[in-house]
């Protein structure tokens, strides 16, 4: 690592006085995030703090409890404004937010596209930045779906369009322990989405985006253009587009699984680590002036990375991954040409202290998440993995120091990410050091030689040299990847740790790195009694040991224990999970699209220990312990009398009450006769029914007093 | 309670960096603070028109037209048998009056299509009463004139006053009685009819369209969603091809349209699946079909003249099909 001193890596608390500052600022943000307050509250409690704290320090007092109230004062004032900023980002606080002025019939909007249209199957989608609501001015961003009779859409990029409708609010999933779609969008500042019907939109006129990024998308598109006439083999243009570019369109799912399988994943989305390779590259031009003597030099070079480093960016598309990690390398930059004994530590709370004040919403944002803790950790684990293959073996080759940096690096790399990672993507890539050796080797190459391919895309004979050669670039790592994927055990799955037990894994590795920071000092004994601090660390992490035992003794427990009928809300069929200690039986209709069943039920199954489902018809003769079948389409479930219409003989006798009618798998009966010979206390309509029969069912259910459940609406139905 | 005061509290040095760093913070937050509350963005005024034809195109057509209203219970004719599965509920016949809720839009009356008036509030008569008088050459020129429609409340009228746009204005002069017949008359022949500009309907919007006389909103929207469909017009006859527009139509408004073939949109026909080829208003499932069995047994296409050797499609169909598409 080229920007890390030796004496700069100790974790030392009192040089770094920015930690504090960013994470007092993060807490106050996290607050905001739950609490909320009037905004003039907010701002005059923190123009009184900073009146208070500038006339304490004015006054130069040197008694003791001054001072030191002053500095807790300062540090609430950083908590205040970390408050007050992510308030400010609140679309309900915002008066010209679009959100505030929706008419509830209809509505006409005026914006700017701002978003290349993304064409699929069933609609087309972009974004859209509002200029006007009904005729008033207002802001905000909209996540607009084109009908899809709507086949020839000749919007560009920055053209303005009028539509008409009414926005809605955007759907999370609705089953248990499913993915927050919607806290997601309102992370990206995208409150509403709007399904135009054909023909609601027209262009008003044309225009162009902000100037930098109007040139930044033509360079990208030219460059994309450039990889695609170059690159024939799909997969290699794929690779070599989101790896140069940052472009993720062309990647299959098949690509995406070889290099999520591998743990490379982070290669393929252009972030933190493209961003430093970019600089490396362009600081290696610089070597020669290594003599960072004179002032202007260092002028020269910073302006020179950070040009280069915009640029960069803007050819990427400027995505916020992009802009973040931009930001943070300026700041490591600026900080490593400016003052000589920097630590780094500080200048890296700085850059997130800037970032979040750029735009609060990242910091529930996991890419900024994982970058600074794969930062951290490096910069804290490295030398330590480093001394410790030093004391086996001691490289002398370059290339083998090369090769031993780079284990140590990736080494160092996973031990904060992977509590984080196992606890939100529930799977654990067991050859990382592999893959992440060869991933970060050969990025540098493959970024290097992109660029040059796609900047001297002019030489003609030149062009095609280099073509063959980044082709086979690409075809060496690409077969890497695949062969990595196909080693025996490449990954750990359906992993489960529950927050509390993250919580408590990263209380024990914080506890570590203290043990490891205070080494040096002059106690060397393991429980000294007088280093009390050095105590605590250690009985915390066991403690926090302890916790994680219980944490898991108890969920086990309540997984043997466990019984729960779950009817999922899975667009236009039917999927019934239940779940009856370790055993999971489950029953599903005619589903074409695999991949809904993942997103509804996925992180469920793998939160009870991924069974292995059992599939049954709800028409078999079928007994448990809790629950009973029978075959005319009732389900005895603890005490509790399902019945399924769909398999009642409508000719035949009928059972006069029930606890809950269900209404599943397409069934399309009207109620009125139904209900007049058989009353249940609940009926539960699932995704797979036509709407005009759940509009009939709700109008009589709403008639005769019976209790009603849209599943659609009102999301998974659960008997526990 | 040290270790708490020891990591806590900051050295003078730091409190001042600290101070002017947190002043630079404040300023910056004072500013975004000002952009949220007191900052309204600027934006460029709209064409209403535009607007109008937008906003129609969002409301349901069902709405309009259709409102189904089930009876409570169908009388089955003994009680034990409950079989609703294949009956179908009774319809309510369609009242004069809807009982939508009335949407208000600005609207001019001497322009505005039946299903829009209806839209308004009006009744089924009222409207059918006003495209009558409308019909006979009728005109709208004041408020006042809209009590003499038939069947229109004045609830209704009073409602819809201030929404009312675009009347003409007076044109005529007050002449006095000392002029003579033939100074009238000279005055009468000074009045011009506002002539339609010629204009290329490959490009033309719909105000253009709605300036040629016979063609209002309605069908101007109709045209522009046929020419997306099709990609482009190579010729003005096509014109007639849109639903509704009659020959006489087209003979009036032919003088003033010009069409450029060039502009066509053309596509790929190899790269077209069964539902894309569908959507173009002159091929049928026959013909999509035909066109794809025949690139699935010989492969791609090479050249548009491998049209001609499918018997299926008639010539003057491929002849037309080589405006829109072509083989890459």
């Amino acid at each position: 690592m080229k920007f890390v001193d030796e004496n700069s890596r100790i974790l030392n608390w009192p040089e770094m006085p920015l930690a504090r500052v960013v994470i007092l600022f993060i807490l106050g943000v996290y607050a905001s995030n739950h609490f909320s307050l009037p905004i003039i509250y907010q701002i005059s409690t923190c123009l009184f703090l900073f009146t208070v704290v500038c006339v304490i320090h004015h006054s130069d007092s040197s008694v003791m409890t001054v001072v030191r109230w002053n500095s807790i004062m300062i540090l609430i004032l950083i908590f205040c404004l970390g408050f007050l900023r992510y308030s400010l980002q609140k679309p309900h606080n915002d008066k010209y937010h679009y959100t505030n002025r929706l008419d509830l019939q209809s509505n006409y909007i005026v914006g700017q596209i701002i978003e290349d249209i993304k064409k699929k199957k069933a609609s087309s989608s972009s974004l859209l930045a509002v200029e006007s609501i009904n005729g008033e001015s207002c802001r905000g961003k909209l996540l607009i779906y084109f009908n899809k009779m709507d086949t020839l859409l000749d919007y560009n990029l920055g053209d303005v369009i009028a539509i008409s409708g009414v926005p809605r609010d955007i759907q999370s999933g609705k089953n248990p322990r499913s993915f927050d779609y919607r806290g997601y969008m309102a992370n990206k500042g995208i409150e509403k989405q709007i399904f135009l019907r054909a023909g609601s939109h027209s262009l008003i006129r044309r225009d162009q985006i902000f100037f930098p990024l109007h040139y930044a998308h033509q360079a990208r598109k030219w460059a994309l253009e450039v990889l695609n006439i170059r690159l024939p083999n799909r997969e290699e243009f794929a690779t070599a587009s989101a790896m140069v570019l940052g472009n993720r369109e062309h990647i299959s799912d098949e690509l995406q699984a070889a290099f999520s399988d591998t743990g490379a994943v982070h290669v393929l989305a252009v972030s933190g680590l493209h961003v430093g390779i970019v600089i490396m590259l362009f600081n290696f031009l610089f070597r020669r002036t290594k003599s960072e003597s004179k002032q202007y030099k260092k002028v020269i070079k910073f302006s020179v990375l950070t040009l280069v480093v915009i640029a960069y960016a803007l050819i990427t598309g400027a995505s916020p991954a992009v802009v973040r990690a931009s930001i943070m390398f300026s700041t490591l930059l600026f900080g490593r040409l400016w003052f000589d004994n920097t630590n780094i530590y500080n200048v890296l709370s700085f850059s997130a202290l800037l970032i979040l004040l750029y735009n609060p919403n990242n910091l529930t944002d996991l890419g900024f998440i994982f970058s600074y803790l794969a930062l951290i950790s490096i910069v804290f684990f490295q030398p330590y993995f480093m001394d410790l293959i030093e004391k086996f073996y001691e490289p002398t080759h370059w290339l083998s120091i090369r090769i031993v940096q780079l284990v140590s690096v990736s080494l160092a790399a996973q031990i904060l990410i992977f509590p984080m990672s196992i606890h939100y993507f529930h799977t654990f890539p067991v050859y990382f050091i592999l893959s992440g050796v060869m991933a970060v080797a050969m990025a540098p190459f493959i970024l290097g030689c992109g660029l040059v391919m796609i900047f001297t895309s002019f030489i003609p004979v030149w062009i095609d040299a280099i073509a063959i050669l980044f082709s086979l670039l690409l075809r060496f790592f690409l077969g890497i990847i695949y062969g990595i994927q196909m080693l025996p055990f490449n990954s750990v799955d359906n992993v489960w740790i529950s927050k509390s037990s993250m919580i408590l894994i990263y209380i024990i590795i914080l506890a570590v790195m203290y043990l490891m920071t205070n080494k040096k000092t002059e106690y060397q004994r393991f429980l000294n009694p007088k280093n009390t601090a050095r105590n605590t660390s250690v009985l915390i992490s066991f403690a926090a040991v302890f916790g994680i035992m219980l944490n898991s003794i108890y969920q086990t427990y309540k997984v043997k224990n466990h019984c729960e009928l779950i009817i999922h809300d899975i667009g236009g069929s039917t999927l019934i999970d239940i779940y009856e200690g370790e055993e999971l039986y489950t029953v599903e209709s005619i589903i074409e699209d695999r991949t809904k069943i993942k997103y509804a039920n996925r992180d469920n199954r793998i939160f009870h220990g991924s069974p292995s489902p059992s599939q049954i018809e709800i028409d078999s003769n079928l007994t448990t312990n809790t629950m009973h079948l029978t075959d005319n389409g009732l389900l005895i479930y603890k005490n509790k009398v399902l019945l399924f219409l769909h398999l009642i003989n409508l000719e035949g006798p009928f059972p006069a009450e029930s606890d809950i009618l269900v209404l599943s798998h397409n069934c399309d009966i009207a109620p009125y006769d139904i209900l007049k010979v058989h009353v249940p206390s609940e009926v539960v309509v699932d995704s797979s029914v036509p709407y005009k029969t759940v509009n009939q069912w709700k109008k009589e259910c709403s008639k005769l007093n019976i209790s009603f459940y849209d599943i659609r609406k009102q999301g998974a139905y659960i008997i526990k | 309670m040290k270790f708490f005061w020891d990591n806590i509290s900051l050295n003078k040095d730091e409190r001042k960096k600290l101070i002017v760093l947190l002043s630079i913070f404040l300023i910056l937050i004072l500013l975004k603070f000002y952009s949220v509350v007191f900052y309204s963005p600027s934006f460029i005024p709209v064409d209403p028109h535009i607007l109008d034809s937008v906003k129609l195109a969002s409301i349901p057509q069902k709405q309009v037209y259709t409102k189904t209203e089930y009876s409570k219970y169908p009388k089955s004719p003994n009680e034990g048998n409950h079989n609703t599965r294949y009956k179908k509920p009774k319809k309510k016949n369609i009242s004069s009056k809807s009982d939508l809720k009335p949407i208000n839009f600005e609207f001019n009356p001497n322009t505005l299509g039946k299903d829009s008036l209806i839209l308004l509030g009006f009744s089924n008569y009222a409207a059918n009463s006003l495209l009558k008088y409308r019909s006979k050459g009728g005109l709208i020129r004041t408020v006042d004139q809209m009590t003499k429609i038939n069947g229109l409340d004045e609830e209704t009228l009073d409602r819809l006053r201030p929404l009312i746009i675009g009347l003409p204005k007076k044109k005529y002069k007050n002449y006095s009685s000392k002029d003579t017949v033939k100074q009238r008359f000279a005055a009468k022949k000074k009045f011009k009819k506002k002539v339609p500009k010629i204009f290329e309907i490959n490009t033309g919007d719909t105000t253009e369209f709605i300036n040629l006389y016979g063609i209002g909103r309605v069908y101007s929207n109709r045209i522009l969603k046929f020419r997306q469909s099709l990609g482009g017009f190579f010729s003005i006859e096509q014109i007639k091809d849109v639903w509704g527009i009659e020959d006489s139509l087209y003979q009036s408004i032919r003088p003033f349209l010009t069409v450029d073939p060039t502009l066509i949109q053309k596509r790929n026909i190899n790269n077209m699946d069964r539902d894309s080829l569908n959507k173009h208003p002159y091929i049928n499932w026959q013909k999509s079909k035909t066109i794809l069995a025949y690139k699935k047994t010989h492969g791609e296409y090479n050249d548009m003249d491998d049209f001609y050797k499918l018997h299926l499609l008639e010539d003057d169909f491929v002849d037309t099909m080589k405006h829109y598409f072509i083989v890459k």
